[in-house]
């Protein structure tokens, strides 16, 4: 294992105040990792912030906190930090025994805020706490069970997902597939350019603004679809809802195939389509936009599918 | 000759190379003029690619044994990148999203040449048989999770197990609205569409499900591969589910 440059522990800062102290135990640590390092975060509790900064270290601040005052609890939980080469990882470690010490139960959290090299790798893992990573240029991959995840400026965005939270996308830019999801949450992507997207919530809106992709995919159970980009020529893009509307919002620059198909719904255009079939009391309809060289197909159960001029 | 759209199952002959000579080379001749068939044929190739790529319509097995390569994975330090509640599971979600393809596929190719009625009661047939085949591919893998699951009640905080739980009736719900669609109109593709998505989202929240209740697990101290034991126990073919 590569030694560091240097280690910091800062003293333990205790706070107390009163019957409900809350105690907090403060932990920094420099590593000098170079221009293309690779950093993992698994968190249990608490909130995570990594951002790309302009130095060749990942600088580490982290605060442990209890919130009943039970210092053996504090003492319980472990930050763990190890390097091998380039590659760094973070862990929460509890040491104590018992459901208390081991989900956060017992209010027990370790919040960090990491500064990393721009072109790092980030893969971040929470259980209960809301997940920032914002400004790195390596594969960005956010997750979190029960918390938000929120991931801006990225370069190469490979994951954001949440199980309970939402999940906002900002600026993101992905070589190759980028993948978007939350189970209970809304998911809001803005400014986004990727080879292939997929894009999904079983109940919360899915909401896509000023994207440029070649293939996506967007997916809810009960949610609505919001659309609004560009499509590619020869590109593919595929909008599934069961009770949600599908709404697109496109321009006129490239023509495209479209199926859209609805049971209950209704099926709305700004275009003018050259419709190639209606069937099932118009709730299927197939159709051409100008040279029709990109291909839509939008499908709801109960929703309506509207296209609309941008 | 060579004004004729041929068929499918021209077309798949073509591609498996099965026609004759002189037939083969009409076709050939065919799609350089016509830009319909030669997406159609195009379609076609990314179904039998995807189909060589499959599992048996049964509950592939190999979707347990990635699930537990990926938890092994992730004793090592030196991963890869990849989600830790869900990854591993895509083999198994990309079989089941091929037959998905593979009848959305044949329900869009569709040119501006109308199939004959004929065409469209073997349409009809075989799209009706790729619906069920896919239904029973998810209902045997939903049995299999939910009893997994079962096994493990309580596992999860409550609270998380309340959201999943939710999110679990909303899509049972809309598995109900899509069969009681398709029992009125069962050529309704909006129907057939909804139904496999809502299959397929189940399914997947369900794997989900069993990955968080793994994580829970390996934090409480218990050895994670017990999970994936019991997985195994449940999944295997000669312990009918």
């Amino acid at each position: 294992m590569k030694n560091t440059i240097f280690t910091t522990i800062l003293a333990s800062l205790l706070v107390a105040s009163g019957a409900s102290a809350q105690q907090e135990e403060r932990f920094n640590r420099t590593l000098d990792v170079g221009p293309d390092a690779a950093l993992s975060i698994g968190n249990i509790a608490g909130d995570i912030h990594v951002e790309g900064g302009t130095g060749a270290s990942i600088v580490i601040d982290a605060v442990k906190r209890v919130d009943d005052g039970d210092e053996e609890l504090l003492k319980s939980v472990d930050i763990e930090v190890s390097q091998l080469g380039n590659r760094v990882r973070i862990s929460t470690e509890h040491t104590g025994t018992g459901r208390r010490h081991k989900n956060g139960d017992g209010n027990v959290s370790v919040s960090y805020h990491v500064t990393v090299p721009k072109g790092t790798e980030v893969e971040i893992q929470s259980v209960s706490g809301s997940v920032v990573l914002a400004g790195v240029e390596g594969a960005a991959n956010a997750q979190s069970v029960s918390g938000d995840v929120r991931v801006a400026d990225v370069a190469e965005l490979v994951q954001a997902k949440s199980v309970s939270g939402d999940v906002e996308v900002r600026r993101a830019r992905s070589s190759r597939h980028a993948d978007i999801e939350s189970v209970s949450g809304e998911v809001r992507v803005e400014d986004i350019e990727a080879g292939e997207l997929t894009v999904s919530s079983v109940s919360g809106d899915v909401l896509l603004l000023g994207v440029s992709s070649k293939r996506a995919s967007l997916e809810s159970v009960s949610g609505d679809l919001e659309y609004t980009g560009s499509i590619a020529a020869s590109g593919r893009y595929e909008f599934q809802s069961h009770s949600g509307d599908v709404v697109l919002t496109l321009g006129d620059e490239v023509g495209f195939e479209l199926e859209f198909s609805t049971f209950s719904g209704e099926i709305e255009s700004d275009f003018t389509l050259k419709s190639t079939s209606r069937e099932h009391k118009g709730k299927r309809l197939s159709a051409v936009v100008g040279d029709g060289s990109a291909f839509i197909e939008a499908s709801t159960f109960s929703g309506d599918v509207q296209l609309k001029r941008r | 000759m060579t004004d004729e759209h041929p068929d499918i199952e021209r077309l798949n002959d073509y591609l498996d190379g099965d026609l004759a000579p002189r037939e083969h080379r009409e076709i050939e001749s065919h799609l350089r003029q016509c830009g319909d068939c030669r997406r159609s044929l195009d379609e076609l190739s990314a179904i039998v690619r995807a189909a060589s790529e499959l599992p048996p319509v049964a509950p592939p097995e190999r979707i347990w044994e990635s699930v537990a390569a990926s938890l092994i994975e992730r004793k090592s330090f030196a991963r890869t990148s990849g989600s830790w509640w869900r990854s591993a599971l895509y083999p198994a979600l990309a079989a089941a999203a091929a037959i998905l393809l593979g009848a959305s596929l044949w329900l869009a190719m569709r040119g501006e040449e109308r199939p004959t009625p004929t065409d469209q009661a073997a349409l009809a047939e075989m799209v009706t048989k790729e619906l069920e085949a896919a239904e029973t591919h998810y209902d045997k893998a939903i049995v299999g999770l939910e009893q997994i699951i079962a096994q493990n009640e309580g596992v999860l905080p409550a609270e998380l197990a309340s959201v999943l739980n939710q999110n679990l009736d909303l899509i049972e719900n809309a598995i109900g609205e899509s069969r009681a669609a398709i029992a009125t109109e069962p050529q309704s593709t909006a129907a057939q569409e909804s139904l496999l998505q809502a299959l397929r989202s189940k399914v997947t929240l369900l794997q989900n499900t069993i990955l968080l209740i793994n994580e829970v697990r390996k934090g409480q101290g218990e050895n994670a591969l017990d999970l994936i034991d019991e997985m195994r126990k449940t999944t295997d073919p000669s312990n009918p589910i």
